[in-house]
């Protein structure tokens, strides 16, 4: 194993490699570590998140690598396995820190006995010193490093202590052989395991010089009475539901405001140093049409994440799983779902990938189907931009902001959707496999600010440039699409209207808007839409927003970008706001306004439930590791989503 | 006597304790040990959910949630 190993470690880089228990604080280590050098990844061929990051400490950069908590390497779920496997797979000269609670010490060094017996070379890192000490607890750390053979730092990660001591540990590591419990006995994993808890709790208890009260637990214990009680606890948890959807709404208009005139001085001001031309009218009504459309919606997803990280960061969320285990289970889902289904709000994708914490297979599937009928933060700048054109900001009912109250019904009406279509296919999908909801319940601590902080910062940046670069390209294929024609289609109308007669008829001005929709209509988009039209038009839906059910297909959020080029065309000057010239809209066919109630109910309901998202589908195949599943994902959404949209029209027209 | 010779956790009621002697599922047992719960120490059943299941135990510093399934396979003594 060692032989050519430590001959190379002058010229290999230092990797170092964090693991330890779930809620040990290892992430607010590695953001202590890292800073911003950080960047989150996929480990090969699964999508668990790894992330990655490195510092610099007296001129040697070293690499940090962020494993997925662990209790034991006798793994239980999917990210247990992989924290294995990619620990077995290590070099030789990389350092494994191992982060402990301190003041949960002998459970959490069963994890750091059996790494280093794997052989592995060890650091041994105890967080929550704050908290031992508020326990009125010591150890002996010269002591119980001295009888586990390997360097102990103590630290605490939220004030930064102890971390600069980390990095000398790392820098001036000295490489050794270690063994804490000889496994030669081919005893049954249990009873080695037993031997092993034995040993470490003698230790412990001869290093531990005070042993005062676990203190830690006396308030978090308070707390679960009134968090988890049969009425309070539900009412707590819809209050923060409904908290949430109203800050998204109120709060996220003034930085939403400043970010839409902000963007509307830029068309104005680009568009008139620019040239007039095919260019001006690309970089305008094109890309920045399209950028102002997605840049927006900055501000309230920025907010969803932090409510979600809050919670998770608290320990509320472990304490909702608690209490929704027994419901959830009717529904063929697990308490552990809740977790995935509360993040859906913000996005399938990590939801989705979250709900490797449930162990067993049947549970984790279903809630791996039923996700992405959660409305995601993609869907709110669909909803925000069709509510708007129904309801009026100021409209209240009660208290409440109506535009506030309809997204929450919607946000239901997906939560709804999502645990009765889990309901039929706990009808349908057949498994053996023992169903258990073993979850740790933290202490509640206050949140960590940086980790929310970080955690805001990573999501958006995926949403801008990963969406955005989507969104970006599909703005400019759109405007293409729509700005030429076959043949010479476009010079024909022009002709039309320079003719005579309509000279007559119409002032310049009319001409203008006249010559540019029936010009999109023959253009190159026009026809796609009208290819489509006899298929949506029951639901209500004209060839304008065929194009963008199409071009949603790439992420939901494209709708608004695709709403912003296709009306952009018809409007030269670009002084009217999406909403405006959506309104302004009229039907083709009939010459009636085009978004009455009937059709933007229609188009929403449609949004709720149809399986809009090339990301997500591209997910599910790697988390079930088949096609089947998209697939039929992809079937039983549309079908949903077509249905309900048809119901819904017929009713409101 | 007899009645503690096969009692189990799911039999306890809020803030009663008792101390593990068993655990009839090997898996299980894994788990439970490598998340701070040792046969031979004590073990306390702290919430009952709402809708009576899951619960929530402790163990030293060791606070989790378990179904009652689980609790079913914890033989305690009182």
């Amino acid at each position: 194993m060692q032989k050519t190993l430590k001959s190379l470690s002058n010229k290999d880089p230092q990797n170092i490699i964090l693991i330890g228990n779930p809620n040990t604080g290892k992430t607010t280590l590695f953001n202590s570590l890292t800073g911003l050098n950080q960047k989150v990844g996929n480990f090969p061929g699964v999508t668990v998140d790894k992330k990655t990051g490195n510092f610099n400490y007296k001129e040697t950069k070293i690499n940090v690598v962020d494993l997925p908590g662990t209790y034991s390497l006798s793994p239980n779920s999917e990210d247990e396995r992989i924290a294995k496997s990619y620990l077995e797979e290590t070099n030789q000269n990389d350092i494994i820190v191992v982060v402990a609670d301190a003041t949960n010490l002998k459970r959490n060094l069963l994890l750091f006995t059996q790494i280093v017996d794997l052989g592995k070379q060890v650091i041994l890192v105890l967080n929550m010193m704050d908290l031992l000490q508020k326990n009125t607890q010591e150890i002996d750390f010269k002591k119980l490093s001295k009888k586990l053979n390997c360097p102990i730092i103590p630290i605490n990660a939220r004030l930064d202590k102890g971390v600069e001591k980390l990095k000398e540990a790392v820098f001036s590591y000295q490489q050794k052989e270690n063994i804490f419990l000889d496994s030669d006995s081919s005893s049954s994993s249990i009873d080695e395991t037993m031997k092993r808890v034995g040993k470490i709790n003698t230790i412990v208890d001869d290093c531990l010089t005070k042993d005062g009260e676990d203190k830690s637990y006396l308030f978090t214990k308070k707390i679960d009475n009134i968090v988890t009680h049969k009425i309070y606890g539900y009412l707590i948890f819809l209050g923060i539901l409904f908290f949430i959807f109203q800050a998204i709404f109120s709060w996220a208009s003034y930085p939403m405001d400043l970010i839409d005139s902000g963007f509307g001085f830029l068309c104005d001001f680009v568009s008139n140093i620019l040239p007039k031309g095919i260019l001006n009218d690309l970089i305008v009504n094109g890309i920045l049409a399209g950028l102002g459309g997605i840049v927006i919606f900055v501000p309230q997803i920025a907010i969803l994440f932090a409510f979600i990280t809050i919670l998770e960061d608290t320990g509320y969320m472990s304490r909702v799983s608690f209490l929704m285990d027994r419901i959830l289970r009717q529904f063929g889902l697990n308490g552990k779902s809740i977790i995935p289904i509360i993040s859906s709000t913000a996005c399938a994708i990590p939801a989705i990938m979250g709900a490797r914490t449930i162990s067993n297979y049947k549970e984790r599937l279903i809630t791996i189907m039923v996700a992405p009928l959660i409305s995601c933060s993609a869907r709110i700048p669909v909803y925000t931009i069709l509510i708007a054109l129904i309801v009026s900001e100021e409209e209240t009912y009660g208290i409440f902001n109506l535009q506030g109250l309809l997204v929450m019904g919607l946000y239901l009406l997906g939560f709804v959707a999502a645990i009765l279509s889990a309901w039929v296919m706990k009808l349908i999908i057949k498994s053996k496999q023992k169903s258990t909801f073993t979850l740790e319940m933290p202490i509640y601590r206050t949140p960590r600010w940086k980790n929310v902080g970080f955690e805001i910062l990573s999501k958006v940046k995926i949403f801008l440039f990963d969406a955005g670069k989507i969104i970006i390209a599909i703005s400019i294929v759109l405007w293409v699409l729509s700005s030429y024609a076959p043949g010479n289609k476009f010079e024909d109308i022009s002709k039309k209207y320079t003719s005579e007669t309509s000279q007559q008829q119409y002032s310049e001005q009319e001409i203008s808007t006249l010559i540019a929709s029936e010009r999109l209509e023959h253009s190159y988009a026009g026809i796609i839409g009208k290819i489509i039209e006899p298929t949506i038009k029951p639901l209500g839906f004209d060839w304008k927003i065929g194009i963008s059910l199409v071009t949603s297909f790439a992420a939901r959020e494209v709708f608004v970008g695709t709403m912003a080029t296709l009306y952009s065309v018809g409007d030269a000057d670009n002084t009217m706001s999406i909403r405006e010239k959506m309104m302004a809209a009229k039907n083709h066919e009939t010459g009636e306004k085009l978004y009455t109630t009937a059709t933007t109910l229609s188009l929403l309901i449609f949004y709720v439930f149809a399986m809009q998202c090339m990301a997500t589908l591209a997910v599910v195949y790697r988390e079930t590791n088949s096609i089947k599943w998209p697939i039929i994902q992809v079937v039983y959404m549309g079908a949903l989503a077509y249905f309900s949209s048809l119901l819904v029209y017929s009713i409101f027209s | 006597m007899g009645k503690s010779l096969n009692m189990t956790l799911d039999r306890l009621k809020e803030n009663e304790s008792g101390i593990i002697k068993q655990i009839n599922d090997e898996d299980l047992a894994i788990q439970l040990l490598s998340m701070g719960f040792v046969i031979g120490e004590k073990i306390k059943v702290e919430r009952i959910a709402p809708l009576k299941d899951p619960i929530l135990i402790t163990s030293g510093s060791s606070y989790i949630s378990i179904r009652n399934a689980d609790a079913k396979n914890i033989e305690i003594i009182v």
